[in-house]
């Protein structure tokens, strides 16, 4: 095979120039610890390193709601449980204020703690966070969740509480409804209100009415009691005005103090001397905030008790309010629970957020960045292939033409 | 002995020739387009005992096959070498941390998510106004891009052409130079075939093309499917026009006008012709099939919501089918003789094609709509009175007026879209990120039940006809746990018949067993009893409601292009990741030509190239025959001599 003088040159200086290239890349690599300059130096690698930056910068993205919802969480559950630490002292002002031996000077006295534990849990609903906004007020952020209004505490808030993503696909509750905190609490036990008649004389108190089957439908029912020659009887009238009890050809039943009368699912107790037509009323429980119930218990402590029908009236708040407080008093235990729930989500997410940055970032890491000790050791190689490379080159520059004129 | 000084004579001629031809040779060792010459000597046979020697012929070694051989891989070289080129450009554009898109994108996810936490704040609000303004802006920052490069390539292009007249014009005076010198039969010719044939390597590297040599010596060449650049002394030049069925794009033609572009051209000015027909205009769609795809996303999402004034949103960014862009999407042939007017509107963004598409008039009624990608036609012809529409792939073509046959319109659904696309307002305040509709629960409620607006479905019904109103607000009464009935608010009339409730699983209100659809979804669960009564009305002080602004977060994650297929990052990523992968498949083309093109020249000099060591060995043994040769002169005169002394005794 001929091989002409240009195409021995022009060999010699593609290999050369092949050689530089490479010691180029790897002098690069090594200058930018990158492993690839564009995406198609490796186009599978380099999509793989460009979705997952993208990932990260996702994850990141959460990252101010992840502590925000922390701080929120964490600043919800302390104000619940200061919530729970008053009205557990409203409880024991009930507790104290049931005992007979106290005057209407205690019982006022009560009443203006009671009402003080009102004026606690109502600022805590109307809590503000550091930028302004009421963390009770579900989406209407810039109104007070509670006014007091024409003898009503009004909630101006949301009935849907605001949620902020602080995940892929994770959502937390952000502001809650301060109605479902504080105004949504079921009166008396949960079931059933009761209540004496404004116009009783006598000194009966009805107590609190136990559902005893729930298939029954739930309705309004009254108890009135008649009084003929010091026997005491009573009929049950429902919403309507139909008399469910007795049922005819029956006479009305016999009232005995204490003792357990029964009807359409439910029982109920009527203790002390009622008077003829008193009457007492049983309704099924409807939302009362917890500002009103305590606004009824210092209402009724602050009723001076000069006669039997006083004392009974009293009583008579005290049983179905002390129950409506018991009510508010589980409905923020539960709560509690729900927003530790809740914090512990936050907290596991902001946990999954790191983990998972962690690990992304150390897969582009992986990915993109020079393996420095295998490339220099290349570059120290191909650095002495180009060496090798001119030596010869210097040598069949010899041409058989520069021997014979030597 | 008169022919014994004349053996010597010739003999010391055709070894100085020889000698010459030998250095001229080594003169010409580094001319790449130098083919080397061999002397042929000859003997004369004048008599018996030989007259000597002469130079029979100087030949110019040249293997015609070799030769065509480096045009052709010169020309693949050149074609794959400058198509790397302009996708390297693209990649630089698309792919860099600095210009790419998503960062962008990445970055308004990010303000929005802030934002959803504190929807009330007017100084949040704006900074995730500005930074969608700034994904528009950099929409249009990479469409003029992309119009830049093809701005590089029409520059390159106008050169291009020139270069390729110059050479062909050239080419012709060599064919009349190289037939009058072989007619003289000086040797001049020898020179000027290699001249020429250093033009055609020029030329291979711009454009493909055949060469013949005919019986007079002259080198014809042709392009295309037998275009002439060259017949014998004429030269025929290219130019570069806009195209008149898309003035956007150049087109390579003849002189007469004829369309070189669909030619298979080869060489650069074929790669620049391809990028432009394909990648430069499938990038340019795919750009702006992802503006159209993120402006209907977001513009469809902010509608559906209720901004901080507490109005219905409107668009964020520039309507889609704004008139003017939809009549911008028909290229009317330049040609055309009817009378139609055509604009395009865009239906379903998450079917549209990176494509183009032609649609053609055989006659007044029958047309022929064809993708350009894969040049799928859809047939049909129009019935009746216009305005026609014809539907395909997304999008709808409709057509007024009358189009003759012949008529030709180029439909290009996404190619513009990116630069169209803008903020309709900067003001935050108008990014809707409540829900217009709230609900709420009687306080003398004695269930448990809750209602949920979950979701907005068409503000465009009654509903929400009357600005900041529901029209009607609903009371939803329960007459007993298993059954309600919707009740207009305002005028206490049923809005429909009692509604069973199933209080296991809940339910959804909307749309009612008679139909009736308020535009909005609600779910009702929990446990109720009867006379619990819930209300759902225009929601007047939100401030803080950020339920349409977590969907409007889901539109970054959703699906919006090929049929869902890709999320807006992940349509971005196709579109970088796709000239990436193009640039790295570009690249092992060229080095695979880059092979074939050496080995090529390789060969080619194995036959033509000059070998310093085999002419310093024929310097040697010519040298050698001309030293011999004057020693038979100076033999001869001593023979001469002898004579003489013996003549003068």
């Amino acid at each position: 095979m001929r091989i002409p003088t240009l195409t021995a040159f022009n060999a010699q200086m593609q290999y050369m120039t092949g050689h530089l290239k490479t010691i180029a890349t790897y002098q690069e690599q090594i200058a930018s610890g990158k492993k690839l300059k564009y995406t198609s130096d490796a186009p599978v690698a380099g999509g793989r390193i460009k979705a997952t930056q993208n990932f990260i910068s996702r994850i990141e993205s959460y990252s101010n709601n992840s502590v925000q919802a922390k701080n929120r969480t964490a600043s919800m559950d302390s104000n619940i449980a200061y919530g729970i630490q008053r009205v557990e002292r409203a409880m024991e002002l009930i507790r104290q204020a049931k005992n007979d031996t106290l005057n209407d000077k205690d019982r006022q006295n009560i009443a203006v703690e009671m009402r003080s534990v009102k004026e606690d849990l109502l600022n805590l609903a109307n809590m503000q966070d550091s930028s302004g906004e009421y963390i009770f007020s579900g989406h209407n952020i810039e109104l007070p969740p509670y006014v007091f209004n024409g003898g009503r505490y009004e909630y101006q808030g949301s009935s849907e509480g605001l949620y902020v993503e602080i995940g892929e696909g994770v959502r937390v509750l952000h502001s809650d409804s301060g109605y479902r905190v504080f105004g949504d609490i079921k009166s008396g036990n949960g079931t059933y209100s009761i209540g004496a008649d404004s116009a009783n004389t006598g000194s009966g108190v009805i107590h609190s009415a136990t559902p005893i089957d729930n298939t029954l439908p739930s309705d309004s029912y009254t108890i009135e009691i008649t009084e003929n020659s010091g026997v005491f009887t009573y009929e049950v009238l429902d919403s309507t005005g139909a008399v469910i009890v007795p049922v005819p050809p029956a006479a009305a039943p016999e009232y005995n103090s204490g003792e357990t009368i029964q009807f359409n699912g439910l029982a109920t107790v009527i203790t002390g001397v009622p008077a003829n037509g008193d009457k007492f009323v049983i309704t099924p429980s409807k939302s009362q905030s917890i500002f009103e119930t305590l606004d009824q218990l210092a209402n009724a402590l602050e009723i001076p008790q000069f006669d039997g029908k006083a004392k009974a009236d009293f009583r008579q708040v005290m049983n179905e309010q002390h129950a409506s407080l018991q009510g508010a008093f589980n409905h923020m235990v539960l709560l509690q629970t729900e927003t530790g729930n809740r914090a512990r989500k936050v907290e596991n997410q902001i946990e999954v957020n790191e983990q998972l940055m962690f690990d992304k970032k150390e897969l582009v890491a992986q990915l993109s960045n020079t393996d420095l000790s295998q490339t220099i050791s290349e570059l120290t190689q191909q650095l002495g292939i180009l060496q090798i490379s001119q030596q010869s080159y210097a040598k069949i520059q010899d041409t058989l033409f520069n021997l014979l004129i030597r | 002995m008169g022919s014994i000084l004349n053996i010597g004579i010739n003999s010391l001629n055709a070894s100085k020739n020889a000698l010459s031809i030998t250095n001229h040779n080594i003169a010409n060792a580094n001319n790449p387009n130098y083919s080397r010459r061999v002397i042929d000597l000859e003997e004369i046979t004048q008599h018996i005992y030989g007259s000597g020697v002469k130079v029979g012929d100087v030949r110019r070694i040249v293997d015609k096959f070799a030769s065509q051989t480096l045009i052709k891989a010169s020309n693949n070289y050149a074609y794959a070498n400058a198509g790397l080129g302009k996708l390297k450009d693209l990649e630089s554009l698309l792919d860099g941390d600095a210009s790419g898109l998503n960062q962008f994108i990445n970055q308004s996810v990010s303000e929005l998510n802030t934002l959803n936490a504190n929807a009330s704040s007017r100084t949040s609000r704006n900074i995730y106004m500005q930074k969608l303004g700034d994904i528009a802006g950099q929409f249009n920052v990479l469409h003029s891009e992309l119009n830049r490069v093809h701005a590089d390539v029409k520059n390159t292009l106008e050169l291009e052409t020139n270069t390729v007249n110059e050479l062909t014009a050239k080419v012709a005076e060599l064919n009349q130079s190289i037939f009058l010198a072989s007619a003289q039969g000086t040797g001049e010719n020898q020179a000027l075939l290699d001249q020429r044939d250093k033009l055609l390597n020029t030329l291979s590297q711009f454009i493909g093309f055949r060469s013949q040599v005919d019986d007079k010596g002259m080198a014809n060449i042709q392009v295309g499917k037998g275009t002439p650049l060259v017949n014998g002394t004429e030269s025929y030049q290219l130019t570069l026009k806009h195209s008149i069925a898309d003035s956007r794009m150049l087109e390579v033609q003849t002189k007469d006008g004829s369309n070189l572009n669909e030619t298979a051209l080869g060489g650069s000015i074929g790669a620049l012709i391809d990028f432009q027909r394909d990648i430069f205009q499938e990038s340019m769609n795919h750009l702006g099939r992802m503006a159209l795809a993120m402006s209907n996303a977001f513009n469809e999402q902010n509608k559906l919501g209720m901004d901080l004034r507490g109005d219905l949103g409107g668009n964020i960014f520039t309507d889609i089918n704004d008139i003017a862009l939809m009549n911008g999407r028909a290229v009317s042939h330049l040609n055309n003789t009817g009378s139609a007017a055509l604009s395009v509107r865009i239906n379903e963004v998450n079917d549209l094609t990176t494509s183009n598409y032609t649609l053609v008039f055989d006659n007044a009624t029958d047309y022929r709509l064809i993708r350009a990608s894969d040049e799928v036609v859809f047939s049909g012809n129009l019935v009746g009175a216009p305005p026609h529409a014809i539907a395909v792939d997304g999008f709808e073509i409709t057509i007024n007026g009358a189009p003759a046959g012949g008529d030709s319109f180029k439909i290009i659904p996404a190619r513009d879209a990116a630069d169209a696309m803008a903020l309709t307002t900067h003001d935050g305040n108008k990014l809707a990120l409540a829900f217009p509709v709230v609900s709420d629960s009687s306080k003398d409620n004695t269930g448990n039940g809750r209602l949920t607006i979950t979701e907005i479905t068409d503000v465009t019904t009654a509903a929400f006809s009357v600005p900041k109103t529901l029209s009607p607000p609903i009371r939803v009464e329960f007459q007993s746990p298993t059954l309600y009935q919707l009740v207009n608010a305002d005028d206490d009339t049923l809005i429909d018949l009692p509604q069973v409730y199933d209080p296991v699983n809940g339910q959804g209100l909307f749309p009612t067993s008679g139909g009736y659809d308020p535009g909005y979804r609600v779910q009702v669960a929990g446990d109720i009893r009867a006379g619990d009564e819930f209300y759902i009305n225009y929601n007047s002080k939100g401030a803080g409601d950020n339920r349409n602004g977590l969907l409007l977060a889901e539109c970054y994650k959703k699906g919006i292009v090929e049929n869902g297929g890709l999320n807006i990052t992940q349509a971005y990523t196709s579109l970088s990741g796709d000239i990436s992968s193009k640039t790295h498949a570009a690249g092992i083309r060229l080095d695979t030509q880059e092979a074939i093109k050496i080995q090529a020249e390789e060969r080619r000099n194995q036959i033509s190239g000059v070998s310093i060591e085999e002419e310093t060995v024929n310097i040697a043994r010519f040298e050698q025959s001309y030293v011999a040769s004057a020693q038979i002169i100076d033999v001869t005169r001593r023979m001469f001599e002898i004579v003489c002394n013996l003549i003068r005794g």
